[in-house]
């Protein structure tokens, strides 16, 4: 990929590029000197916020689930309307058959 | 593990490569060294890490980036694909190294801008097609071809001159 160059290239290449003018340096350098430096979460407190939260996850998916409750033997509340139904329509062929 | 480099080290070692490769993009002298400027003081504000193997290509990654959103924020795309960057040669006492640095520019600035940037890197800052690709975000062929291309373009704008210097 990277192939020896053809004296092309080594004529292209031998050409010098200007350099910076020198009062470059100074202005810029200084005006970089002049700006604050952005304040940075120090690497403790990022790698105390990765480790709790590593914790946490861990915790989470190794702890095994809680048994769900059983259900209720008889007919609460909460039955659907078909069992109500059921129910009633019993009843009534009860009281019908007496 | 060497130690972090300061600014002003980064600066003298840097700093011409850095503006000719934001000239590249920018066409313009003076968008080349705002550009240069705002990188410096990008660089000023944050820590630069210590022991990085590649300064060079570092930084170039860096400046690549930058330049990009300069691009986006001017809108200059086109502007910059046809201006001329200026006097990137050093003056040459021989007229015909003059000449053909002078031929050169104007050879560069007619290349669109992914060519021309990709040919700075690797004539003149000395980068392998691999740290290219890294710097340009660009598969490793796209650079390789990128070159050629500009190459054979540079080839084709100079022959007569080059044949005329070249020794035979």
């Amino acid at each position: 990929m990277n192939a020896t160059p053809d004296p092309f290239e080594n004529a292209l290449s031998a050409l010098q590029r200007r350099t910076l003018p020198p009062e470059w340096r100074a202005e810029m350098l200084r005006a970089a000197a002049q700006t604050p430096r952005v304040a940075r979460t120090p690497r403790w407190l990022l790698a105390g916020w990765s480790l709790a939260w590593a914790a946490t996850l861990a915790m989470y998916f190794t702890t095994p689930a809680e048994p769900s409750a059983p259900q209720a033997a008889g007919m609460s509340e909460a039955a659907p309307p078909v069992l109500w139904q059921q129910h009633a329509a019993a009843i009534e062929a009860l009281l019908a058959a007496n | 593990m060497p130690a972090a480099p300061t600014l002003p080290e980064l600066y003298d070692a840097h700093a011409a490569g850095l503006f000719h490769y934001f000239a590249s993009f920018t066409g313009s002298e003076a968008d080349a060294k705002d550009l240069l400027q705002e990188f410096f003081i990008k660089l000023g504000r944050q820590t630069i890490p210590a022991g990085i193997a590649n300064l060079r290509a570092w930084l170039l990654r860096l400046a690549h980036r930058h330049a990009i959103d300069w691009l986006r924020r001017h809108r200059v795309r086109r502007d910059a694909e046809e201006a001329a960057p200026a006097e990137q040669f050093a003056r040459d006492a021989d007229p015909d190294q003059a000449e053909l640095a002078q031929r050169l520019s104007r050879a560069l600035a007619l290349l669109p801008l992914e060519q021309r940037s990709v040919a700075q890197l690797k004539l003149w800052d000395g980068l392998t097609f691999e740290e290219i690709a890294e710097v340009q975000g660009i598969p490793l062929n796209t650079a390789a071809s990128r070159y050629r291309y500009a190459l054979e373009k540079l080839r084709s704008e100079l022959r007569p001159l080059y044949d005329e210097l070249k020794p035979s």
